[in-house]
């Protein structure tokens, strides 16, 4: 029943490692970018390649959002901007989500492209056509009418070229995370153009990740139903390319999504590669036709989101987006994990904090599976009863391992017990409590909610420690000697639990199970706290029933 | 030559010596389950010592049967 827990603590303590690769300042020279990049051996030679070149020089965000003219937009849970230059969504900052618990400043997510963390959005048509100009990052867009975005105001952007060829965008947004661009071509000539629609995500720089094995952040898309995950560096050694109908794609961290979902329909060829950037790019397979004097129109949608689970199955099923769901990272167990979540959410609704949901789910799992623990712990009991008679067998035949085998049957058959319940039910809870703890790990709902006492974000890691008695000395303590009171609390009832059962026979073993509690306090004190009660209470729960049933056995055997 | 058989074999090694006294006898055969997968992995090719392993594992419930000594070789069986 543990098992998971250590499983993933072994797992976790090899998986810890830090990733952040040399990565640099941006590049003060002028960068080569091919923006939509086709391969040109592959096929297609039609579809257009379109290289841009881009001066690179690192200022602050504030001068850059300065640099440019730009269009506000705000709704409910978003404000930012968006660069008329390029047209690019390069500034967002989520209202609702603090960056710091109890602080004011709200999480900024997207970028500009020239800082250090530049994140940004852009989309657009492309052609093969060389003799024709279409707009690139640096063009400048007007806006037409209405000059703030809102949720009840969408705005309009064009562009003409020297052709007379006018590209325009409409913009709409939704009350939560939603854009919607209308763009669309209109060729005033008698000439007649391919244009490609594409969409690109753009992030300069990995950000902070937790990078933990559990949970994937860094380039994601469903295409024709299968997910594809990639991280940052995965992408640096290798570009990652695919054509398919139907799906979406992004870049993911642990709470936010930026993602694209290409026009219905039709068929497109995700790209991610990183060329001194990270890009996630689709660009359409077929060209939109435009003939002379006529307009072409395509529309896509841009979610950049906190990845609560309500809204993003929300989108996933009101605009009908392939695989939406997937943007939170439920992992392989989705049926599990996903039915868990929901769970949680109702207890949480129910009794109004999410540590009491925590304790709540973790009851009702533990019943569920009681009648197999039940009989797993009564054969224990039994087995305890045993252990005199099993000793003086093993002492009588030390040396004959068959004859003792023989001996132990002889006594199971006496005592009419087999007195082990089976490695079955043990292998199938595991499944369980795993998803449990990949749901309390992945999900933003924890995010900043409090529980009793000193844990004010169960997301975050216990904050208390040990070695200045838990603030009672006025000094702080370095990160790897923060071991909290809650972690501290599981290595106890670990140890406690563990007393019930006999110790392995094999010395260096018994010594090793001896010490896993106190290894496991100092691998979990850094994680979430959330996590680390699910963990208290399991083992107060298994012990309890433990007890339990060892009681009721006695009774039994005592009639 | 069964150079896949070590994707199970070093795990089960793994776990029998870490983790499985956290399941302090739980087995209702001898050898106990990982003991018979371990000897499955490292004698059979990879396709049988799964298949057999799955079935000593889906055996090995509080449901069905006694139990007791049941080795990966009949030979042994006493």
């Amino acid at each position: 029943m543990d098992s998971k827990n250590v499983i993933a603590a072994i797992a976790l303590s090899s998986a810890v490692i830090v990733l952040y690769s040399l990565f640099f300042a941006p590049e003060q020279s002028t960068t080569k970018q091919n923006l939509v990049e086709k391969n040109k051996i592959e096929q297609n030679t039609d579809t257009p390649i379109l290289e841009q070149k881009e001066t690179l020089v690192q200022i602050s965000r504030d001068d850059a959002l300065k640099e440019s003219k730009r269009i506000q937009f705000e709704n409910q849970s978003i404000v930012g901007s968006i660069s008329l230059k390029g047209a690019a969504i390069d500034d967002l900052t989520f209202k609702k989500y603090n960056t710091v618990l109890g602080s004011k400043e709200k999480i900024t997510l997207l970028g500009p492209r020239n800082i250090e963390t530049g994140y940004l959005i852009e989309s657009g048509f492309v052609t093969s056509d060389k003799n024709i100009d279409i707009p690139n990052l640096n063009s400048v867009w007007s806006v037409i009418g209405n000059n703030k975005l809102t949720n009840q105001s969408p705005i309009k952007l064009s562009w003409t070229n020297s052709q007379g060829i006018t590209f325009e965008k409409k913009i709409s947004l939704d009350d939560k995370y939603l854009f919607t661009i209308k763009q669309s071509v209109i060729n005033t000539t008698s000439d007649k153009y391919d244009f490609y629609s594409y969409g690109q995500i753009i992030r300069n720089k990995i950000p902070e990740i937790s990078n933990f094995y559990i949970l994937h952040e860094g380039l994601i898309a469903t295409l024709d139903d299968e997910l594809i995950e990639e991280d940052y560096d995965d992408i640096q050694e290798k570009k990652f390319s695919r054509t398919s109908q139907k799906g979406w794609l992004g870049i993911g961290d642990k709470y936010w999504i930026t993602s694209l979902i290409p026009p219905r329909e039709k068929e497109f060829k995700t790209t991610f590669d990183y060329k001194k950037k990270f890009r996630a790019n689709f660009i359409a397979t077929e060209p939109l036709e435009l003939n002379g004097n006529s307009k072409i129109e395509e529309e896509l949608q841009i979610i950049v989101a906190a990845k609560r689970v309500d809204i993003i199955d929300g989108y996933a099923e009101s605009l009908n987006i392939d695989k939406f769901d997937l943007v939170i990272d439920w992992g392989f167990l989705y049926f599990i994990t996903k039915p868990l979540f929901f769970g949680i959410d109702y207890f949480f609704k129910l009794l109004g904090n999410y540590g009491l949901a925590i304790i709540a789910i973790t009851i009702c799992i533990r019943l569920v599976f009681f009648p197999l623990a039940n009989f797993s712990f009564r054969s224990m009991a039994k087995m305890k009863a045993l252990q005199p008679e099993m000793a003086r067998l093993k002492d009588l035949h030390k040396d004959d391992k068959m004859k003792l085998q023989q001996e132990m049957m002889a006594l199971y058959k006496k005592e009419k017990v087999n007195p082990m319940s089976g490695c079955l039910p043990i292998l199938v809870q595991i499944p369980v409590f795993f998803a449990l703890y990949k749901v309390l790990f992945v999900t933003i709902e924890m995010r900043h909610m409090p529980f009793y006492g000193w844990i004010h974000d169960l997301s975050e890691r216990d904050p208390t420690s040990l070695f200045n008695l838990f603030g009672l000395l006025p000094y702080d303590v370095p990160s790897f000697l923060m071991i909290g009171a809650w972690p501290i609390a599981m290595g106890i009832s670990m140890w406690v639990q563990q007393k019930l059962n006999p110790a392995p026979t094999d010395p260096m073993q018994a010594k090793i199970f001896m010490f896993f509690p106190l290894f496991l306090t100092v691998i979990l004190a850094p994680f979430p706290s959330g996590l680390v009660i699910y963990w208290t209470v399991n083992n107060i729960l298994t012990m309890a029933q433990q007890l339990f049933i060892m009681k009721r056995t006695t009774v039994k055997t005592a009639t | 030559m069964k150079a896949i058989n070590q994707i199970f074999i070093i795990p089960i090694k793994l776990y029998k010596f870490f983790l499985s006294p956290l399941f302090y006898n739980s087995c209702k055969f001898e050898p106990s389950c990982s003991s018979y997968c371990l000897e499955c992995f490292e004698k059979f090719n990879f396709m049988k010592a799964i298949f057999k392993s799955s079935l000593r594992i889906v055996r090995c419930n509080p449901w069905f049967g006694l139990g007791g000594h049941d080795p990966v070789e009949r030979k042994d069986r006493v």
